[in-house]
């Protein structure tokens, strides 16, 4: 018995070397190493400053932005999560007709319905993408915040959807933090106090 | 449900189907001790750890030592993860200066980890130290995942032997595993997560300040490989809250693929590895059918109800909203379409329990789902290790229920199944079941435990079933509205994890040992073919009575009524 007391810790201590210090110790050398951006979670940096990760959904509010899903964490990203609210549940059926209402006002230049995902919260509450519906619904909004033809907002809508995996992966999708620093790089957020006049 | 989501659930399919049975057979060359590619990379770590530890290659265990051996290494490694919780205030990586937590919270992390479990009653980011994460509950994602493996090659070691005492040794089996198997995919599945935006550090939490000036604090941390291992070893603890379903953990459809396929790759291979053991293939093929076919069924139902809008919500809010992707509450835009419940279905048929999406938020039906493959005791592949001797019980039941019908002495690759085996395999195969059951009875009589409940009607009591169903199966996932840091669940379910992990390995050993000493007896004309579709059609069949017969009271309290409900209200 004192001989398998011994064997476990030891075992116990060995593993803990080896699964616990020396491989993920590995994997941070080697991701440092092939992958530098990606090992640091993928931040943006904007004139200096982190402005976030472009893997992770931020709020956005203003109507020059285009608007992420909701988020039942707010968008906090050291504590993630979703509504948990179950299918059945009456909370949910009022939250989304607000959140539709809410969509509908923001965009009375838009017909037809709300794409379903920007009226429900996602899983992490951090989700980083919209579908490309969900853009697309967006852009009179956009162009009518910043004074711009909606042609230049919807080529950028093109650049940044990205199409499902082999074809048939996932949905099309758009990537919301790339697509408004990307608009904010080609038209100035807002016009009013623009000094640049990058009106076109 | 449209062509697309056929295309996308056929291409990972055949991707298991491809890769399930040479991965079987490597794993057989690891058990035996044969030469593999990688036996001269690890061979001399092998040596060091064993002389470090006082074991001898070629020593052979009884079923009782080999008991003894996992319950004392599992023990030690219950205590160390404890110490290891509660001293992180004052041990390194620790940049977020987080403290001990409540100790009854500590006891039941320490527990869900140690038992495969990964249930998780704290939120990681606010909870424990990346010192805790990567040399705490990674080490147990490690140790408990080879434990689980070293009891099924146990008692294939049982029906494959003759008239010998010895299993093999725990620590032989233990160490093998561990190197041969889980290191080497966790090292080249971690690097490639990284590639995808998993990340990899020991950073102090970013500040980041959006583009609309907010302030959004990042969690960061060691995340891709504890992440790997979360799914290869069937353990399923997120490093993030969200868990599979943040995209630090899960970052593209690409990592989905690739952490779904390995939640199964194990626990699939383990099949065939039993299959060559038994010197037949076939024996290994008509296990593999049998739970690959019930597979496609339950992810096919899964996916017609996650895919199809919630009629609730197209009658009220139908006007205005579009719901095109099906019920999208709680899923991530990355993983519409089949990813969400594909993935819900491969977590809860293993004993996994990461997730994707968020349980809660699926339809009644596919809640119904990801209960029953709990419930039938996740062994359609199953946990690493747990499914295939889960598998096996109910295969032993399964010879025993035809030997009753044509009144044969049942026997399962020439063992004869006599009184006391059949006794051990019935409990083994049903223990959990009972823990499940009781324990949803006493909570629902508990206050606090019915105030935790986050949902009304119904689905309150679908979430309590969910969580004793959870930790008796050592799966981990939960419908995650339940508020589970209370005393009542951290204590009850941390009971039900250790008993419904370590009762099973223990009868499951001790009829590998009664196995192990009987003679085979020749293959006769009235021998029950194991090996064939027949069979594979009569166990499927017993699984899923035994669930059924178990469960369909319990479940029509909770998903069924749900459902009802929900069709109720639509007229």
């Amino acid at each position: 018995m004192k001989k398998i007391l011994f064997t476990s810790a030891m075992m116990l201590l060995c593993f803990t070397f080896l699964c616990g210090v020396v491989y993920p110790a590995l994997i941070w050398a080697a991701a440092k190493l092939v992958f530098p951006g990606q090992s640091k979670g993928s931040l943006v940096v904007k004139d200096g400053v982190v402005v976030g990760s472009s893997l992770l959904g931020q709020k956005f509010t203003k109507p020059q932005y285009f608007h992420s899903r909701p988020s039942a964490v707010d968008y906090n990203a050291s504590n993630s999560g979703g509504s948990n609210l179950a299918p059945t549940n009456p909370d949910l059926i009022t939250g989304i007709l607000k959140n539709a209402d809410a969509e509908l006002k923001d965009n009375p230049q838009q017909a037809g319905k709300v794409p379903g995902d920007l009226v429900s919260a996602s899983a992490s509450g951090l989700d980083p993408q919209i579908t490309r519906e969900a853009a697309i619904w967006q852009i009179k909004r956009v162009a009518a915040a910043r004074e711009v033809d909606e042609k230049i907002i919807m080529s950028a809508v093109n650049k940044y959807t990205e199409e499902p995996l082999l074809g048939f992966i996932g949905p099309k999708m758009v990537n919301v933090l790339e697509l408004n620093m990307y608009i904010d790089s080609i038209t100035p957020a807002d016009p009013k106090i623009s000094v640049t006049g990058g009106k076109s | 449900m449209n062509l697309k989501i056929i295309i996308e659930l056929s291409f990972f399919f055949v991707l298991v189907l491809i890769a399930a049975r040479p991965f079987g057979e490597y794993m057989y060359l690891v058990f035996t001790g044969k030469k593999t590619l990688l036996t001269p990379v690890f061979t001399p770590v092998e040596n060091i750890i064993y002389r470090l530890c006082g074991v001898k290659k070629d020593d052979e265990h009884t079923w009782i030592d080999y008991t003894v051996s996992l319950m004392a290494f599992n023990i030690a490694g219950l205590l160390l993860l404890f110490a290891v919780i509660m001293l992180q205030g004052w041990l390194p990586l620790n940049p977020q200066k987080l403290g001990a937590p409540n100790a009854w919270l500590a006891i039941n992390t320490a527990v869900s980890f140690v038992t495969n479990t990964n249930w998780q009653a704290y939120t990681p980011e606010s909870t424990v130290s990346y010192f805790t994460q990567m040399a705490g509950l990674a080490v147990q994602n490690f140790l408990s995942a080879a434990t689980g493996i070293t009891v099924a090659i146990a008692l294939t070691r049982g029906f494959t032997r003759k008239e010998t005492k010895h299993l093999g040794s725990f620590w032989v089996d233990l160490t093998r595993t561990t190197l041969y198997i889980l290191l080497p995919i966790a090292i080249f599945g971690a690097i490639f997560l990284v590639s995808q935006g998993v990340p990899q550090n020991f950073s102090p939490y970013t500040n980041a300040k959006t583009v609309e000036g907010a302030q959004q604090v990042i969690a960061q941390g060691p995340v891709a490989s504890q992440e790997v291992i979360k799914e290869l070893g069937t353990n399923g603890g997120g490093f993030l809250n969200a868990n599979s379903s943040h995209p630090y953990e899960n970052p593209t459809p690409l990592s989905n693929i690739f952490e779904m396929f390995i939640i199964v790759l194990i626990s699939a291979g383990l099949i065939f590895t039993f299959g060559k053991f038994a010197g037949d293939l076939k024996q290994g093929r008509a296990l593999f059918y049998g739970v690959f076919v019930t597979l496609i069924l339950l992810v096919l139902c899964a996916a017609w109800s996650e895919t199809t809008a919630n009629p609730l919500l197209v009658k009220n809010a139908g006007a205005k909203v579009s719901f095109e992707n099906g019920n999208t509450e709680g899923k991530e835009t990355r993983f519409f379409g089949a990813a969400s419940p594909l993935f819900s279905v491969l977590t809860t048929v293993t004993s996994c329990g990461a997730v994707n999406n968020m349980h809660d938020s699926n339809m009644p039906l596919t809640g119904l789902i990801e209960l029953f493959d709990m419930q039938l005791g996740e062994l359609i592949f199953g946990g690493v290790g747990t499914g295939l001797y889960t598998l096996l019980l109910f295969a032993v039941i399964t010879v025993f229920i035809a030997g009753l019908m044509v009144g044969r002495t049942p026997e399962y690759l020439g063992k004869k199944i006599g009184p006391t085996e059949i006794q051990l395999t019935i409990a083994a195969a049903i223990f959990s079941s009972i823990l499940m059951l009781l324990n949803s009875a006493i909570a629902v009589y508990v206050a606090d435990a019915v105030k935790s409940v986050a949902n009304p009607g119904p689905h309150g009591f679908s979430e309590i079933l969910y969580a004793a169903t959870s930790a008796a199966a050592n799966n981990g996932s939960a419908f995650a509205g339940l508020n589970a840091n209370i005393d009542f669940w951290n204590i009850s379910l941390a009971l039900e994890m250790f008993l419904g992990r370590f009762v099973p390995i223990i009868l499951v050993l001790a009829l590998a040992g009664r196995l192990a000493v009987k003679k085979a007896t020749p293959a006769s004309l009235g021998t029950l073919p194991t090996n064939d579709a027949l069979f594979a059609v009569m166990l499927v069949m017993v699984i899923l009575l035994v669930g059924g017969l178990t469960f369909l009271p319990a479940l029509s309290m909770g998903p069924i009524a749900e459902h009802m409900n929900l069709f109720a209200a639509l007229k």
